[in-house]
């Protein structure tokens, strides 16, 4: 469930066991890339983007993801079950992380 | 067709997601700083428009907050989307998130890290009056 989460890119393309007619009929057919990555990971790429001076930490490498819990629970109706999704440390700003969580 | 089960499982992870911004503080004043805003909105459907924000919250923080003219400008563009933000202390660290929002929908928003980032700001303002920064 853990695993590390790596970016993986899949490329549909055409294998030789085609028919010569075969191949002629899908030639232009562009190829399919997929590309899967982790949501803090993501979510850092775009913060960059858009001129924020970030990091994406490892998972799982800092105490904060090791909270025993994201909550304080004053408020009513906070969510009890919830993933870590990964940290963003990020510099320059009053904010030092970001956290990303998923409902369970 | 592929066949769907007719009793899925009632556990597992949802497809939502939450950011939470986090401020570091190990101050023993982290529990003053609780606060949370809602939008005051007018019209319904594609009229319903941020008309003001409110906040609501322990001791004179909220009061901050709601005097922030400049904040309350920025969280009328987000509050429509973020539904509410709220600010929880906890012992070492100080959270600031909205709602939970559906994975397509869970995108970066500048705004939003503007607004945690002022909120930031005058946590570490006030903190710093207190005599104890973090």
């Amino acid at each position: 469930m853990w695993a590390a989460i790596l970016l993986v890119a899949v490329e549909h393309t055409h294998h030789s066991s085609h028919t010569g007619s075969h191949e002629e009929e899908h030639g232009d057919a562009e190829p399919i890339v997929i590309k899967r990555g982790a949501a803090h990971e993501k979510l850092a790429q775009e913060m960059k983007k858009q001129g924020v001076d970030c990091e994406a930490l490892p998972y799982g490498s800092h105490q904060l993801e090791r909270e025993e819990a994201y909550y304080s629970h004053n408020f009513a109706l906070s969510s009890r079950l919830v993933t870590n999704k990964g940290l963003i440390e990020i510099r320059g700003k009053n904010i030092d992380f970001v956290q990303v969580l998923q409902r369970n | 067709m592929p066949k769907q089960d007719p009793v899925p499982l009632p556990y597992g992870s949802l497809q939502y997601y939450q950011a939470h911004y986090i401020l570091k503080s190990e101050s023993k004043e982290n529990g003053s700083f609780l606060a949370r805003c809602e939008p005051v909105t007018k019209g319904r459907f594609d009229g319903k428009r941020v008309v003001t924000v409110r906040w609501t919250g322990s001791g004179k923080f909220a009061e901050t907050l709601q005097e922030d003219a400049k904040l309350t400008e920025m969280l009328k563009e987000v509050m429509l989307r973020e539904g509410e933000i709220s600010v929880d202390p906890l012992d070492v660290h100080i959270r600031i998130y909205g709602k939970w929002v559906h994975e397509d929908a869970f995108v970066f928003n500048q705004t939003m890290l503007e607004i945690a980032d002022r909120i930031a700001g005058h946590i570490k303002a006030r903190l710093r009056v207190l005599g104890d920064p973090p």
